[in-house]
C-alpha cells in the first residue's frame, strides 16, 4: 500500500532528474573547484615547466568547467517546460465557484 | 522557536489558500493529487536531497583540502562562495518570488482582471513581488543569517560553497519542473550535509529540530488563518471593507511579532565572526575537529 501511495504520490522521473541535477550542480562542481585549487597550489610550487604548464591547464579545464554547469542551470532556466506554454489552472485547483461567488456574493447564483 | 519569513510565507502562499478554499466551496475543492505530488513531496524531500548532496560535496572537498597549501583552501572557496552564493540568490528569485506572483495572479484571475485561457503575469506584479522580497531581506533577514550562519553548524568556506552549490542546484532544478519550495529550508538542509560531511563536524540538533517543529506547525496554522481571512471577508460580502480589516489586522500582528523580535535583536556586527579565532569558535561549539587556518 505504501508503494502504490509513494507512487502515485511521486513523481520518480522529475525527483531522479533532480537529484542528478543536484549532485552535478552541487558535488560535482565542488569536487572539480578543488581541483581547480590543486591545480594553482600545485602549478605554483611545480620545478618542472611542463608539470607546471599541465597543472595550470588542469586548473584552467576545470574552471571552464564549473562555469559551464552554472551557465547550463541558468540557460535551462529560460527554456523550462512550465515557462513555455500557458497555465489556465492553478497547482492547486480552485473551483471555479470561487470566482463566481466572489463575482456573484449575494446573488444567490453557484454552479 | 525558530521563524522563518521564508517558511512562513511559503506556507501561508500555498497553505493559505488552501484554508480559504476549503472554507470557501469545501475540501472538494481541493486537488488533493496535485497538491501532495508537486507541492508537499518535493518541499518535504527537497531538504533531505541537497544536504546528501552538499555531505558528499564537503567529504570530497575535505579529501581536497588535506592536498592543499595551508590557508589556500579558505581563500580559494572563499573566492568561490561568491559565485555560488550569487547563484543561490538566483535560485531564490525563480521559487521563492514566483510564489508570490502565483497567489497574486490567482486573486486577478478570480476577480476577472485576467482570463485564465490566457494566463499571464502583469508586469506590476512581478516588479512589487521582486521589491517586497528585496525589502524584506535587506532589512530584516540577520536573525535568519545568524541561524543559517552561526546556529546550526560551524561552517567553514569549503562547507560554505558545498551548501550553496547544492542548494542552487537543488532549487534550480526544482524550479524547472514547476515545484514551489522553501529556500531557506533547502539552504538548511545543504548548511546540515556540509556540517555531516566535515569530519567528526558538530550539528545544533537542537537548532534543527526547533526549525521542524516550527514548520510544521506553521503549516496548519497558514491554513486556519486563510480560513479565517475568508470568513472575516466574507462577513462584508462584495464590499472591500473585508479586505481592508484583514490587512489592518495583519498589519497589527506583523507589528506585534516585530516589537516581540526586538527584545532579541541580531544586528550584522554580532555576525561577524572573523575576529573570533578559529579554535575559540569550535570550542565555544563543542566541534572537536581541527579549523583550517
Amino acid at each position: 500500500m505504501i508503494t502504490t501511495v509513494a507512487t502515485a504520490l511521486v513523481n520518480w522521473n522529475a525527483l531522479a532528474k533532480i537529484v542528478l541535477a543536484a549532485l552535478i550542480g552541487g558535488t560535482g562542481v565542488v569536487i572539480v573547484f578543488g581541483f581547480l585549487l590543486l591545480g594553482i597550489s600545485r602549478g605554483k610550487t611545480a620545478k618542472r615547466p611542463a608539470e607546471r604548464y599541465a597543472l595550470f591547464t588542469l586548473s584552467g579545464v576545470c574552471g571552464v568547467l564549473v562555469v559551464a554547469v552554472a551557465a547550463v542551470g541558468i540557460y535551462a532556466m529560460t527554456q523550462k517546460p512550465s515557462s513555455n506554454k500557458p497555465k489556465p489552472k492553478a497547482t492547486v485547483a480552485v473551483d471555479h465557484r470561487v470566482a463566481l461567488r466572489t463575482a456573484t456574493r449575494g446573488s444567490g447564483v453557484l454552479a | 522557536m525558530v521563524f522563518d519569513d521564508s517558511v512562513e510565507f511559503f506556507a501561508c502562499v500555498d497553505r493559505g489558500v488552501i484554508g480559504a478554499t476549503i472554507v470557501a466551496s469545501g475540501a472538494g475543492a481541493v486537488n488533493v493529487h496535485n497538491l501532495g505530488q508537486s507541492v508537499i513531496v518535493p518541499a518535504v524531500l527537497s531538504p533531505f536531497i541537497c544536504g546528501f548532496v552538499a555531505l558528499l560535496g564537503t567529504f570530497a572537498a575535505y579529501r581536497l583540502i588535506r592536498m592543499l597549501r595551508k590557508g589556500e583552501a579558505v581563500k580559494g572557496y572563499r573566492i568561490g562562495q561568491v559565485g555560488s552564493a550569487a547563484l543561490v540568490s538566483l535560485a531564490h528569485g525563480t521559487n521563492d518570488a514566483q510564489k508570490t506572483m502565483g497567489v497574486i495572479s490567482l486573486a486577478l484571475i478570480a476577480h476577472g482582471d485576467i482570463s485564465a485561457a490566457h494566463f499571464y503575469v502583469p508586469f506590476w506584479v512581478k516588479i512589487g513581488c521582486a521589491l517586497a522580497i528585496a525589502l524584506g531581506t535587506a532589512t530584516g533577514g540577520w536573525r535568519i543569517i545568524n541561524t543559517m550562519g552561526n546556529r546550526l553548524t560551524n561552517v567553514e568556506s569549503p562547507q560554505g560553497f558545498a551548501a550553496e552549490s547544492s542548494s542552487a542546484a537543488v532549487i534550480l532544478a526544482s524550479s524547472y519542473y514547476g515545484y514551489p519550495l522553501s529556500t531557506t529550508q533547502v539552504v538548511s538542509g545543504g548548511v546540515t550535509g556540509a556540517g555531516l560531511g566535515k569530519r567528526m563536524a558538530s550539528v545544533h540538533w537542537d537548532v534543527i529540530g526547533q526549525m521542524a517543529t516550527a514548520w510544521i506547525f506553521t503549516i496548519p496554522s497558514a491554513a486556519v488563518l486563510g480560513a479565517a481571512a475568508w470568513e472575516i471577508s466574507d462577513l462584508f460580502g462584495s464590499s472591500t471593507a473585508g479586505s481592508v480589516v484583514i490587512a489592518v489586522l495583519s498589519s497589527l500582528a506583523a507589528l506585534l511579532i516585530f516589537r516581540l523580535a526586538q527584545r532579541n535583536k541580531i544586528t550584522p556586527d554580532e555576525l561577524d565572526r572573523t575576529h573570533v579565532t578559529p579554535d575559540a569558535e569550535a570550542a565555544r561549539i563543542g566541534d572537536p575537529a581541527p579549523a583550517l587556518t
